[in-house]
């Protein structure tokens, strides 16, 4: 994968900047995006995934640019998008909010139809399939937003805190999704959890203030722990540490 | 096609046009009172020339429902149905008014049109600007300061108040017109923005 | 009140609603208000409820979204319904006040220094029927999208408010609060139905909003009972009006003097002089030329024989007094012979109220916006005959006014001669 930002400026309207030239770029197949409240991590992500245009600089995903009219049909096919809040398509039922989302990425009807029973047989939702989008707990939408993510199959899934707000037994099941569509897509996921780094991701990139603090290796990262650290918390203390050098 | 117009509640803007039409035949030359600050304390105006706005009211509603942030990341051009969808409201009322009109049924038949055109057209440039949810205040707005600033003496509709003109104004309908045009093009513009 | 002003919707209404309020109450104030008299200005200030009750109705949909969207509903408040609702609407109602009281400010100088106060019974019924705009406008933005329930309160609310009038049946229109704005002259004041139909009804849907915004089946339906009962307590007591919303003034009136002993509202005693000078002449001219009156004028209609009824302002000016005397000697009324037939006699009214006009003392210039100058010179041709000749020429055409076959004998030759 090459998610590559180059020299990225972008600030909300009427507010202090975000980024002043980030300049970044991800290869890995699972990269992991840590960084406190603020410091960026969906303002980078909906960036890579286009909703937000930087007001200077580029950002490529696999040569193709985020800003580019040619390349915007493949770009956005290319790219699937799990953002923070998953919201419920009014009048519609689970298998049709999730082919509606296929639908939207330029699957034909009858492909997003079927593709939608797949991704959500894949996310164990075929049982709530039938049920209307709105009537589904918090953890459940977020499922059917993997799957609205997954459904066109796109090449590359960005995923915003996808585990926040999901119970113990909801983030078990949704590492083994990570587990499970590995081999098919390379993703990038912002969150705040620091367990299961090692199982999971491969790189691991740290964002503060707008800043990159860290991008490596999940070994190295982990690394970075005090040795004594307990081992099921080392991802956490290597957080910490390195955002307390920064500070 | 189906999920679209589902999750843009269209039968029920398709529903509330049919009321709307069928209940300003119905009243034909009913008027209600409203306030006025320029010739008299009250102008009469036509019912059958608010009751677009009922559908307008409608289809705004079906705008607050779309998940833009899904919508913004489309490789199909949804904005582009959605303007096909008012295309096709103002088309179909028109296909049914007309006939009635010319036979001089129903002469009003074109001021509803001119305001179902109008009110839309004020309804698609909101959105950009202020978002689907507010955006049937500005045609409801523009009808009251019509009927508020918009008369002169004798009643007589000013210019710029085409949403009270008479229903047979010309000068009126082209403003609708306009009106529909300009809110199409700022739609797109406004909606197609990543 | 929680949320704060930058957030709340009255911050960003308020400036609308002055403008408008202050333009319209401008225009209203320069139209016919019953100049000098209190209950009729404020009644007059309730045609600014078209104003003021639709964008406190926006104001209040508003913050019910803001519920709706803050899922509020699913927070297990300890606070009471009503609490949590009345806190929210607080800033609407206090719109409201801002609304009612500025309409008044602006129709005002039409009565300041006029004897009574504002109407307080009517200020109290515009403010129930704001309070019940707000209400149900809180009530639509909790239940329904913004994008439905924003307009949907603004329009709603403003065709409650305007499309009554334009309806049968009548009694439709009392039940908004607008229905006062036609109300009142000097001897009239708010029919007491209509206030009790109003405020009834208003209350009754604060009431029901109230109620039925408490989660629950039981809630619901005490809620809709309570606004079926309203709505017939109030209906009932509306029924029985026609499409005026005033009744005959109660009250004393003060009387002084004699031949004719004029009696006069409080409001209209400022004037009384004036009026003493002007009526006083008239009714010894009309006298001395034969006319029987009756020895008592009033400002209040009243059956009683022993009075003539003659409608004038807090403040009448001579000329307007004079006429108004003339009117209630002749009135202008149609026979029932005429209501679908031609009416012959009406060609006798302005002849022979021009003629009572000149004998009772009124300068002719002065008669020419009342009277066609033809009907001036006729009753000048009268005027030139003998007393008797006079007299005999205004029975006859006072009689045949009313016969709707028969044409009046206005000529005065006819008379010439007759009574020698």
């Amino acid at each position: 994968m090459s998610v590559v930002l180059t020299e990225c400026v972008f600030r909300y309207r009427r507010s202090v900047p975000v980024f002043t030239g980030l300049s970044l770029a991800l290869d890995g197949r699972a990269t992991v995006l840590l960084g406190p409240n603020g410091a960026g991590k969906s303002t980078l992500l909906s960036l890579i995934v286009g909703l937000l245009m930087p007001k200077r600089g580029a950002i490529h995903v696999d040569g193709m640019s985020s800003v580019s009219r040619r390349d915007r049909g493949r770009y956005r096919r290319h790219i699937g998008w799990l953002p923070q809040n998953v919201t419920a398509v009014p009048g519609l039922r689970v298998r049709e909010q999730v082919a509606y989302a296929g639908w939207l990425k330029g699957l034909s009807r009858r492909d997003a139809w079927d593709r939608a029973a797949t991704v959500l047989d894949r996310m164990d939702l075929t049982d709530l399939s039938e049920r209307p989008a709105h009537a589904l707990s918090g953890g459940q939408l977020r499922r059917v937003g993997i799957a609205q993510a997954l459904v066109h199959e796109a090449q590359i899934v960005l995923m915003d805190e996808p585990t926040a707000g999901l119970d113990p037994m909801q983030r078990h099941k949704f590492r083994d999704t990570l587990i499970r569509i590995a081999d098919h897509v390379r993703f990038v996921v912002s969150t705040h959890q620091t367990e299961d780094l090692s199982d999971i991701y491969e790189d691991v990139v740290v964002l503060d203030r707008g800043q990159v603090r860290y991008q490596g290796g999940v070994a190295e990262f982990l690394h970075s722990a005090a040795m004594t650290a307990d081992p099921a918390r080392r991802a956490e203390e290597a957080y910490i540490r390195l955002l307390s050098v920064t500070d | 096609m189906t999920w679209w117009w589902r999750s843009r509640g269209l039968t029920l803007t398709g529903v509330s046009l049919s009321i709307s039409v069928l209940m300003s035949v119905i009243l034909g030359e009913t008027v209600m009172p409203m306030p006025s600050l320029v010739s008299a304390l009250v102008v009469p105006v036509v019912l059958a020339l608010l009751a677009p706005l009922i559908p307008v009211i409608a289809t705004c509603y079906g705008l607050d429902r779309a998940v833009r942030r899904l919508e913004r990341l489309a490789v199909r051009d949804v904005v582009i149905r959605d303007q096909a969808a008012v295309l096709a409201m103002v088309a179909v009322t028109a296909a049914v008014i007309m006939p009635i009109w010319r036979a001089g049924i129903w002469p009003l038949g074109l001021g509803y049109l001119r305001n179902l055109m109008g009110c839309l057209g004020l309804a698609l440039l909101a959105v950009p600007m202020l978002g689907a949810r507010l955006a049937a205040l500005p045609p409801v707005a523009a009808v009251i300061i019509s009927a508020l600033l918009g008369t002169g003496m004798g009643g007589a509709a000013k210019w710029w108040a085409w949403p009270i003109a008479d229903a047979d104004s010309w000068w009126a309908f082209l403003s609708g017109v306009a009106i529909l045009a300009v809110g199409l093009v700022a739609y797109r513009v406004g909606e197609r923005r990543p | 009140m929680l949320v704060p002003w930058r957030s709340r919707a009255e911050t960003y209404l308020i400036a609308p609603l002055v403008i408008l309020t202050v333009a319209y109450g401008g225009s209203a104030a320069s139209r016919h208000v019953t100049e000098g008299y209190w209950t009729a200005v404020i009644a007059k200030a309730g045609l600014l409820l078209f104003i003021i009750a639709p964008i406190c109705a926006l104001a209040a949909a508003w913050e019910g979204a803001r519920y709706r969207r803050g899922e509020l509903h699913d927070y297990p408040a300890l606070r009471p319904q009503w609490q949590i609702v009345a806190v929210a609407v607080a800033p609407s109602m206090l719109l409201g006040v801002l609304g009612v009281s500025l309409a008044s400010v602006m129709l005002a100088p039409r009565a300041v220094g006029a004897p009574g106060i504002p109407n307080p019974w009517l200020l109290l019924v515009y403010l129930l029927v704001v309070a019940a705009h707000v209400m149900v406008g809180y009530t639509i933005g909790r239940w329904f999208l913004p994008a439905i329930a924003l307009p949907a309160a603004l329009l709603g609310s403003y065709v409650w408010l305007a499309y009554p009038a334009g309806i049968t049946p009548a009694w439709l229109r009392h039940l908004n609060g607008l229905s006062f704005e036609a109300c009142c002259a000097i001897d009239q004041m708010p029919a007491t139905r209509a206030m009790i139909g109003t405020g009834v009804l208003a209350s009754g849907v604060i009431i029901t909003v109230v109620v039925a915004l408490r989660s629950g089946r039981v809630s619901r339906l005490i809620g809709a009972g309570c606004l079926v009962l309203s709505g017939a307590v109030a209906v009932g007591a509306v029924w029985p009006l026609g499409p005026s919303a005033a009744e005959p003034r109660t009250g004393q009136q003060s009387c002084a003097g004699e031949s004719p002993t004029i009696c006069l509202w409080p409001e209209q005693e400022g004037a009384r002089q004036t009026i003493d000078q002007t009526l006083r002449p008239a009714y010894a001219n009309l006298a001395a030329a034969g006319i029987a009156l009756p020895p008592t004028v009033a400002t209040q209609d009243t059956p009683a024989t022993d009075q003539l009824f003659v409608p004038m302002e807090a403040v009448p000016r001579s000329t307007d007094l004079l006429w108004s005397l003339i009117v209630s000697i002749v009135p202008n009324t149609t026979p029932e012979c005429a209501v679908t037939g031609p009416h012959l006699g009406a060609e006798a009214l302005g002849p022979i109220s021009a003629w009572l006009a000149l004998t009772a003392g009124m300068p002719a210039a002065e008669l020419e916006s009342a009277v066609p100058p033809e009907d001036i010179a006729l009753a000048n041709r009268v005027r030139s005959l003998p007393g008797q000749q006079q007299l005999a020429w205004y029975e006859a055409n006072r009689a045949a006014a009313n016969d709707c076959t028969a044409r009046p004998p206005l000529d005065p030759a006819t008379f010439a001669g007759t009574l020698g």
